[in-house]
């Protein structure tokens, strides 16, 4: 039966219009949210299956931040990418990319600091060192929010993944560091274990899976590849790894309550900042 | 001799061999060598990718995930730094250069090398290698690299040459030390051929050869022995030819000789005829005829004494008739024996040359004289005595006649002057048919004949019989 439905789906992805891929090859951009080999480790499962089931060769990619993935995204190099609300919602609004589906985890920032350290509470952190996986990062935005709302200003530096970003509170660079809930609870357990979160966002929309908008013909058969996928053993395991828990619709509104980091995004993506 | 060209001898021969054999050994050796110094360096240059390519690779997994070209080119930049990589340059999964380094742009990147041959002398020193950059089974573009084998041609090349240049001086060395072992193993093998040569073309005995305790030396030993049971043979064998000539010699002049030797003893006997008793016979005729004149004119009594005077030449004549019969064969011989026989001549030779002292020596008695050999013995020595006598002036005269193991030996030797044996015998005297006869005689009844004469220190005539088992003695005798 999977077998038939493999064939299925390829069978209309083939026929559906504009069917032309870059060079042959279906490329899946994943949001620079952790290191590199995190990702390519990831989302190898999804590659795999994509790959039979559209019968194509599938690449994924990443950038090495979120400026730059942005950028990227839209100038339209992915066939297929995963990033947070905001950026996806931009992508929505700005590059035509169409939303289909999210993580059924809850996507929160939050807020670390050493556990044995002396930061307990915004106003502790207050002249120190924050950091940001990117300027253009949710959860970066959402922590300078929720730096502007206690009231507290403070540096903030942006490093390149969200293992780094605890490993650099651990060693003292930075009092505060902001990540995603997800990236906290991969990390390894002894520096889990070292970090305490000293704030937690509400509900964010997460990691949003968005087909390029070229490629609107093929929805339905990217759609139907990804709910296959989460249907399989590999996909149970890939979900229980990285705490994801399956995929579900995104609920109505749930981008359009990102436009006000989208518009932080775009200024930041006309000031060329990464 | 003919001299032989250096490579047809046993010593150049073995040096082409020796050489030739060291030649396809060494080249095999610096071949082999080669190969496996190529083998081995190429052994290393790919272990060498093998461990570059993993680490370039890793380097570059995150940045050509990230398509961050910009950090992939000082990836690039930094890995050829290190050394050892003439190029790398990287390709994406579409086959688009996506940065290079050490390789200029808008040129084509060398194909990968499949396989080195160490028998490539025009070797590219560029190593090139394709290998993709991948991170689990998800290919993320190619990397190329080229490794820079100059060194390793170098050293092969210097290799190759220093191989050549030790193995040409070996085989220089080789050749003088093969070149003066050959000649002191084969230097008595040409002294050998030379000898060898030499006997083949019939000049024996030829200069001894090295002897030795090696294997040439006893070769040498077995030659000498070998060239010296050569030569007596050939002596002999020219011994024997040269006396088989003079007995045919001999034996084409015997009719003649015989007819001769009758002629003489015709010769010799109408002489002693006409000198004995016919001029005794005559001057008895001539006094018969005178007395019978007397007688007639009646002068009886002076007849009568004319007539006694006939008794004494009656008795000469007689006595030189006898002396002329038992000449051509004494009574003695056929009523005692030999023995005897010479006893007699002896006696009457003493008669004649009362001045010669002849000494009849006789260690044999005469039953032990084969009957056969009676005659002949008498003969050989009757002439023997009359040649001593007559014609040696000798003062002694020798005769034995004695047993001699299983034979008999007759010697007459005597002091005289001698005589030249090559001029007697090539003449025809009667002392040549004298020679010639007891030779005949000997040889005939199976003797072997000898004779000796030396100018001014006398003769000896020898003659030696082997007796036949089972001969009986004389008859007459027995």
């Amino acid at each position: 039966m999977k077998q038939f439905m493999r064939l299925m789906l390829s069978f209309l992805f083939f026929l559906s219009p504009g069917s032309v891929f870059a060079n042959g090859t279906f490329t899946v951009g994943i949001a620079p949210h952790t290191s590199t080999r995190i990702i390519l480790d990831m989302y190898q499962p999804l590659r795999r299956y994509m790959a039979k089931s559209l019968n194509l060769d599938v690449s994924i990619v990443t950038a090495p931040n979120f400026t730059d993935f942005a950028k990227r995204a839209l100038a339209g190099n992915y066939d297929l990418l995963v990033t947070t609300g905001h950026q996806a919602r931009v992508l929505q609004k700005d590059a035509h990319y169409i939303p289909l589906l999210t993580y059924k985890a809850v996507f929160k920032a939050v807020v670390l600091a050493a556990k044995e350290g002396p930061i307990h509470t915004p106003e502790d952190a207050r002249c120190m060192v924050a950091l940001g996986l990117s300027p253009s990062s949710l959860v970066t935005m959402w922590g300078q929010h929720w730096l502007a709302d206690n009231g507290v200003s403070m540096p903030v530096r942006f490093v390149s993944a969200s293992d780094s970003v605890a490993k650099l509170v651990l060693a003292g660079e930075a009092a505060i560091g902001f990540t995603s809930l997800a990236n906290y609870q991969n990390l390894c357990p002894n520096i889990q274990a070292r970090l305490r979160i000293i704030a937690e966002s509400p509900p964010l929309a997460g990691r949003v899976y968005m087909l390029n908008g070229g490629h609107f013909a093929r929805k339905s058969a990217v759609l139907s590849a990804l709910w296959s996928f989460s249907h399989t053993p590999e996909a149970g395991v890939y979900f229980a790894t990285y705490k994801l828990e399956g995929y579900r619709k995104l609920e109505p509104n749930e981008l359009e309550a990102m436009d006000k980091y989208s518009a932080e995004l775009r200024q930041i993506l006309e000031k060329g900042e990464e | 001799m003919k001299r032989l060209s250096p490579w047809k001898t046993v010593r150049g021969r073995l040096l082409l061999l020796a050489i030739g054999i060291e030649i396809v050994m060494l080249s095999t050796l610096v071949a082999n060598s080669l190969r496996l110094f190529h083998g081995a360096m190429m052994a290393q240059a790919r272990v060498q990718v093998e461990q570059m390519h993993p680490v370039i690779a890793a380097a570059l997994t995150a940045p050509m995930a990230q398509q961050d070209y910009a950090t992939v080119q000082a990836v690039i930049d930094e890995s050829r730094a290190a050394g050892g990589i003439d190029f790398i340059a990287v390709e994406d999964n579409y086959g688009n250069r996506i940065s290079s380094s050490g390789w200029p742009k808008g040129v084509p990147l060398p194909a990968p090398e499949t396989s080195l041959s160490p028998a490539d002398s025009k070797m590219d020193p560029l190593y090139s290698v394709m290998l993709p950059i991948a991170y689990h089974s998800q290919r993320l573009g190619t990397l190329h690299f080229g490794l820079n084998l100059s060194q390793i041609i170098a050293a092969r090349n210097n290799l190759l040459a220093q191989g050549v240049s030790i193995a040409g001086l070996e085989i220089i060395l080789s050749s003088i030390m093969l070149l003066f072992l050959g000649y002191r193993i084969t230097r008595h093998l040409t002294t050998l051929t030379e000898a060898s040569i030499r006997v083949a073309s019939g000049s024996v005995p030829p200069p001894l050869v090295p002897e030795g305790d090696d294997d040439v030396g006893q070769l040498g030993i077995a030659f000498n022995t070998m060239a010296r049971v050569i030569s007596d043979r050939v002596r002999e064998l020219t011994e024997a030819k040269e006396a088989a000539e003079t007995a045919s010699e001999q034996l084409r002049h015997i009719p003649s000789r015989l007819i001769a030797a009758q002629e003489e003893e015709r010769r010799r006997l109408a002489s002693e005829l006409h000198d004995s008793i016919s001029q005794t016979l005559a001057a008895l005729k001539f006094r018969m005829e005178h007395m019978l004149l007397i007688a007639g004119r009646g002068k009886t009594k002076r007849a009568l004494r004319l007539a006694e005077e006939f008794v004494p030449a009656l008795q000469l004549a007689i006595d030189e008739t006898r002396a002329i019969y038992m000449g051509l064969r004494p009574k003695v011989l056929e009523d005692f024996g030999v023995i005897a026989a010479l006893h007699w001549y002896r006696d009457e030779l003493i008669k004649l040359h009362p001045q010669q002292h002849i000494e009849l020596e006789i260690g044999i008695e005469e039953n032990e004289v084969s009957t056969r050999l009676v005659i002949p013995i008498f003969r050989i020595a009757q002439e023997a005595l009359n040649n001593a006598s007559k014609h040696s002036r000798a003062e002694w005269i020798d005769v034995s006649l004695f047993r001699n193991g299983g034979g008999i030996e007759l010697i007459i030797s005597d002091d005289g002057q001698g005589m030249d044996l090559d001029y007697i015998l090539r003449s025809t005297t009667s002392r040549s048919l004298g020679l010639v006869s007891m030779r005949e005689r000997a040889e005939l009844t199976g003797g072997k004949f000898r004779i000796k004469s030396i100018p001014g220190e006398g003769t000896m005539v020898q003659v030696q019989w082997t007796i036949v088992a089972g001969e009986y003695p004389a008859p007459h005798l027995a």
